[in-house]
């Protein structure tokens, strides 16, 4: 099972936009229960990276992050999610 | 106006259709003032949107307009609410998550947003009605806020 943290500025409100793309994309690719996703904030990156193996993040993180780090913003556009989803795959696949 | 998606207050009152404003800092104060004088947002609420915006910016932009969704903290909300404001000319705010890269915005929806889970399914709609052709457009092209708020209302109706 891999962690994914996904985060936004607030870690409730764009996280969860993206939490429901994120799942479809990754579901579509075969990958159905081999993830969880958990939301949280970005400031709190620094600290719980190190627990995960990648963030997602619809914004600028505060700190250092620990793990494996994808901007996914392009999910809330709607476009430009591909490359994102191969990237995500990639790395959840190592 | 209630909708299926949760109690978001969507009205003709919280629509300024021309926002004269140089930078997204004016832009986001006109109309967070206007949420406090409706009394949406308590008054810290405007102070707490600018500041918010300069560490997390909220444009997107989206293929055929690039947007801002200013939002901040549900402490600093009465009531739960999208304002929109239309840029009478485009505002340079930073993109979400990529604040190197600018958005030339033409509108902005701010968000009260006073209870985050019932606001689950809220944003995910919006950002999919705005992948919409012709949606953002045809919003901007509306002659008045009671038009305005109708369709976009409407559009979280199932």
């Amino acid at each position: 099972m891999k962690r994914i943290l996904l985060v936004c500025g607030s870690g409730i409100c764009t996280s969860t936009a993206v939490n429901q793309k994120v799942t479809k994309a990754l579901e579509d690719r075969g990958l159905k229960g081999q993830f969880q996703i958990t939301q949280g904030k970005a400031s709190e990156v620094a600290e719980k990276s190190k627990q995960f193996d990648l963030v997602i993040s619809t914004t600028v993180l505060g700190g250092e992050c620990h793990c494996p780090l994808v901007i996914g913003t392009a999910f809330l556009l709607g476009r430009g999610t591909e490359p994102i989803v191969d990237q995500i795959v990639e790395i959840l696949q190592k | 106006m209630a909708n299926a998606l949760g109690e978001v207050y969507i009205a003709p009152e919280l629509i300024l259709m021309d926002i004269e404003a140089a930078t997204d800092q004016e832009a986001i104060e006109i109309l967070a003032k206007h949420l406090y004088e409706k009394g949406i947002v308590k008054e810290s609420y405007v102070e707490a949107v600018k500041e918010r915006e300069k560490v997390f910016s909220t444009g997107l932009n989206f293929e055929e307009m690039g947007i801002a969704i200013p939002h901040t903290d549900s402490v600093h909300v009465n009531k739960q609410a999208i304002a929109v404001g239309i840029l009478n000319k485009d505002v340079k705010f930073c993109h979400m998550g990529m604040p190197e890269e600018p958005v030339a915005c033409e509108m902005m929806f701010m968000m009260a947003i006073e209870k985050p889970e019932s606001q689950v399914d809220f944003l995910g709609k919006m950002m999919d009605i705005f992948q919409t052709e012709g949606y953002l457009k045809g919003l901007k092209a509306c002659k008045t806020p009671e038009e305005l708020a109708e369709k976009f209302g409407n559009s979280f109706k199932e």
